[in-house]
């Protein structure tokens, strides 16, 4: 071991013992560096602390050992050692620690070291036990919880020490203005001469007191009475200032709120136009306002001082003051709170009505009567005449009430009348409306003037295709354009000659539409305007046309029935004639046979040899051997001939059927068979005929109408087969089959011709619907046959058609039909 | 944990001194996470490493220790400053035990940094 080690180990071995001297000392020691931070404490102060001593090296003195004074907790700078830091002085005191508030004396000893920089020794100790220092710790709990706020200051006027109060007052806390003056309490309500007098005065060693305007920390203004006292040390030298202040302005507020009543109720006294007039428990006047010297007639102060019965008619002042008293006996109130009215007499003995109300102000020691008396002559003098007016005016009411009742009556039933008329018109126009819309006619008016569409119903709408609100006011020129040539039928130019035609129109998609039109003239708020009404017959143009084709066929059917039978008794006798004719000339021919044999022999023997030259020159001349080849052939092609015409006029026989009006059962093919016949010529330059006939039952129907529905369809397969074939030579067939199936009678008529193109389908059996050029077709046919199928026989039709490969049409009539339909003989054919 | 197997770890910060409070030893886990390099530290005294405001009170501690034997820090885990290379300080958990080291009485410290 070195001597340096020998030092070290010396020197630690004295340091350590020193360190554990001190470590053991009760007072509390702590050392801090220049800063105020812990160098080391003995273990007093770790515990007083409540820290291992090893935690309390190198922390900040002020946060781990807060103090407090008189109950405020010392801001950092006020700290003792902070102090003593700044003053480079020795700083001693006494303070409280901890959570309860022990009392300690600190001492913080200030020491210079060689090495330069200081540091600080701070001894605490408790100083509970102290008995000298109870009387400060009771003086400072004292200032510590005194009501007013009290601060010490030092001979600067800066804060060393503010209480609780202080903080209530200012809203300022201790720490906030230690070590500042109380500038921040400036409100400015002050002259900076104000507070030049109030230091001199302290300054000079007195106290000084006063008001004064201070601000709060929130802003708010308040009133203080302040007193600040010197403390004097014992060289006369001041060296604090102690401040009380004291909050007054509740106080103030309450004495300002005092005055304003007072100047309030003062005005209200002498302002009033009512007498106002006190007096005491004897009755006698203390004060009057100077409306009652005015209403009692007396010069200004006569009144105070005499007895209020003086102010009462003469029959009543006896009694006055025993009112009073009685009162006060008992405390049963006859007028006090009460108010009545009643006469009171002026100075002059004038007696005048009055509403009187008397008060009672009672007070510890005494009891006061407050009277408030209205003169109210003037309003009786106005109640009395309003008195008089309500009379006049109730009379006059009365009569304006009966008045007005009978009025209103007649009003009343004025209104019903007109209501019941304003329904009436609502009703009619509603009808009108109903029946404008509910008659299927269109109907539209014409401004003649404007030419402008005015009005049109909803028919009208449908029929045109036009919706009301987009044309109604346009040009029914223009809107009406599609009509074309038929445009004068919509809309006229005048009302012309007869208000009711038949024409046509121009449906929506192009079609013609027959229509009954009427024209009405009629004025619309004075301009003349025609009302169109226009009626769809399609219908019953439809029926009349039908009519009419079956009347004629009727004629025709009748005329053909009695051709027929015309023709057949002489058809017979042609007949019969030829096959005589026939059956004569065979025998003839026998008989010429034995003549020429007779001739031959005659040539041989050479007789009558003149006569027998004659005959030759007469048979060669008349070509006889041809006759009697030729005869035969003749009387065969005759009776076939014959035959031929028989069977026609059987045919045309079945075909007409005339007049029948009932259904009756029939042969669907013989029908079929004589139809063919009947219109052979229709079909036989362009067609081959195929019956296919299957075994049917009979079928109760119209005969003339399958007739026509027969010879309707054949005919337009002809028509069908002679488009297609006429111009290459060829020929098409119309095949007719015939077949049972499902309890229904199967007809169908099918040819080979170029078919219904798919758009027309569904028309053909539309009336007036026709694809035959002008004249050819009526467009009534296959109507008619759809409705004798559909509608008289309760049967169907469907078509079957591909073009270039021809149509087939399906009529299909149920079997074992009663008869019981009822014929329709004027549409019958 | 004995006085050897503190001296022994090598996975935290590990410092020993001799009986005058002198730097015997660092390992490199002690290097490399205060910055100390061993020639620096080895030989120079224990306030090298302890931040200023504490080296009076170490002295004084260190000091009482060696004349009392009266021990107050010692096998206990304590949260304390120290000082890095750098000049920075910061907060660490010290664990120190007494012994010997090479037959002389010696403290040994194990440094574990705060995180």
């Amino acid at each position: 071991m070195g001597r340096r080690d020998q030092l070290i180990t010396e020197l630690r071995s004295v340091i350590g013992r020193l360190e554990a001297v001190l470590s053991s000392i009760d007072e509390a020691i702590l050392w801090t560096d220049h800063e105020g931070k812990a160098k080391w404490c003995n273990d007093s102060f770790a515990q007083l602390l409540g820290l291992k001593r090893i935690f309390v090296m190198g922390r900040d003195v002020c946060n781990i050992f807060p103090l407090c004074q008189r109950g405020q907790e010392l801001p950092h700078e006020a700290h003792p050692l902070s102090v003593a830091l700044r003053n480079q002085a020795s700083q001693q005191g006494n303070y409280t620690f901890g959570p309860d508030q022990s009392p300690f004396v600190v001492k913080v000893q200030y020491l210079e070291t060689i090495d330069g920089t200081p540091t600080t020794i701070i001894i605490a100790r408790d100083s509970s036990q102290e008995k000298e220092l109870a009387e400060y710790r009771i003086q400072g709990a004292a200032l510590a919880a005194a009501a007013d706020a009290i601060v010490i200051l030092d001979n600067i006027g800066r804060v060393h020490w503010t209480n609780e109060a202080f903080t209530r007052i200012t809203g300022y806390e201790f720490k906030e203005v230690y070590g500042k003056t109380l500038k921040v309490l400036k409100s400015g309500y002050h002259s900076q001469q104000h507070y030049k007098e109030m230091w001199a005065t302290i300054l000079a060693g007195n106290s000084w007191s006063g008001e004064m305007v201070n601000r709060r920390k929130d802003g708010e203004i308040y009133y203080e009475d302040q007193t600040i006292t010197p403390v004097i040390d014992a060289e006369g030298k001041v060296i604090n200032f102690i401040a009380i202040k004291n909050d007054i302005t509740e106080k103030k507020q309450a004495y300002k709120f005092l005055e304003d009543r007072e100047a309030k109720l003062t005005a209200l006294f002498d302002g009033v136009i009512d007498a106002i007039v006190t007096a005491d428990s004897t009755g006698k006047i203390l004060t009057v306002n100077p409306a009652a010297e005015k209403i009692f007639g007396y010069d200004s102060g006569e009144l105070e001082g005499q007895n209020v019965r003086i102010l009462v008619p003469p029959e009543l002042r006896s009694s006055h003051d025993g009112f009073i008293r009685r009162y006060l006996e008992t405390r049963i109130p006859r007028v006090i709170g009460i108010g009545r009215e009643i006469e009171a007499v002026r100075k002059d003995g004038s007696r005048f009505p009055i509403e009187l109300s008397i008060n009672e102000i009672r007070t510890h020691d005494a009891t006061m009567f407050t009277a408030i008396v209205r003169d109210i002559s003037e309003r009786k003098e106005q109640e009395r005449r309003l008195q008089q007016l309500n009379e006049q005016l109730e009379q006059i009411v009365d009569e304006r009430t009966s008045d007005l009742t009978r009025k209103t009556d007649e009003l009343l039933l004025e209104v019903a009348e007109r209501k019941k008329a304003e329904i009436e018109i609502r009703e009619n126009r509603e009808l009108l409306l109903t029946l404008l819309n509910g008659i299927h006619a269109a109907f539209l008016i014409i401004d003649l003037e404007k030419r402008v569409i005015a009005e049109l119903n909803e028919v009208a709408e449908g029929i045109f295709g036009f919706s009301r609100e987009n044309i109604l006011g346009l040009n029914c020129e223009i809107i009406f354009a599609a009509q074309g040539e038929r445009l004068s039928e919509v809309c006229p130019r005048s009302y012309e000659g007869g208000p009711a035609i038949e024409t046509s129109i121009v449906g929506v998609n192009g079609s013609l539409i027959p229509v009954a039109r009427h024209v009405l003239p009629i004025t619309i708020k004075g301009h003349p305007h025609l009302a169109v009404i226009l009626f769809d017959i399609s219908e019953r143009k439809s029926l009349e046309r039908k009519l009419e084709i079956a009347r004629k066929l009727e004629s025709v059917g009748r005329l053909a029935s009695g051709i027929a039978h015309e023709i057949n008794t002489p058809i017979q006798y042609v007949g019969n004639s030829v096959l005589f004719q026939k059956e004569a000339f065979d025998d003839f021919i026998a008989i010429h046979e034995l003549d020429r044999k007779i001739i031959a022999e005659c040539h041989k023997a050479g007789l009558f040899p003149e006569l027998l030259a004659e005959r030759e020159r007469e048979a060669e001349e008349n070509d006889l051997e041809f006759i009697i080849k030729e005869i035969p052939a003749s009387c065969e092609r005759a009776e076939d001939g014959v035959s031929r015409v028989a069977e026609i006029v059987r045919a045309m026989k079945n075909f007409s059927h005339p007049g029948q009006e009932s259904k009756q059962p029939a042969d669907i093919n013989s029908l079929i068979r004589a139809t063919s016949t009947v219109s052979r010529n229709e079909w036989k330059y362009f067609a081959e005929m195929c019956l296919q006939l299957g075994d049917i039952p009979l079928v109760e129907c119209f005969h003339g109408s399958i007739n026509q529905v027969l010879l309707n369809i054949i005919v337009n397969a002809a028509h069908a087969l002679s488009d297609k074939y006429e111009e290459t030579g060829e020929k098409g067939v119309i095949t007719i089959s015939t077949m049972y199936e499902d309890d229904n009678v199967v007809i169908k008529l099918a040819d080979n011709g170029g078919g219904i193109p798919s758009e027309i389908k569904d028309k053909i059996f539309d009336p007036f619907f026709t694809t035959k050029e002008v004249g050819k077709g009526s467009g009534q046919g296959l109507a008619i046959v759809h409705d004798i199928v559909v509608t008289k026989h309760q049967g169907s039709i469907d078509v079957e058609s591909v073009v270039d490969k021809g149509t087939t049409i399906i009529i299909k009539l149920p079997a074992g039909q009663t008869g019981q339909e009822e014929g329709i003989a004027d549409e019958e054919v | 944990m004995t006085f050897e197997e503190l001296i022994a770890v090598t996975d935290k910060p590990v410092v020993a001194s001799n009986i005058n409070g002198v730097i015997s030893m660092i390992n490199a886990a002690f290097s490399k996470e205060y910055g100390w390099k061993e020639e620096e530290l080895v030989g120079s005294p224990l306030t090298t490493i302890i931040p200023s405001a504490l080296r009076d009170a170490h002295q004084l501690g260190f000091s009482a220790y060696i004349s009392t034997g009266k021990a107050s820090l010692l096998g206990q885990h304590l949260d304390l400053e120290i000082k890095n290379s750098d000049g920075s300080v910061s907060l660490a958990d010290h664990y120190i035990l007494g012994g010997e080291l090479d037959g002389k009485k010696s403290f040994a410290a194990i440094i574990n940094p705060r995180k």
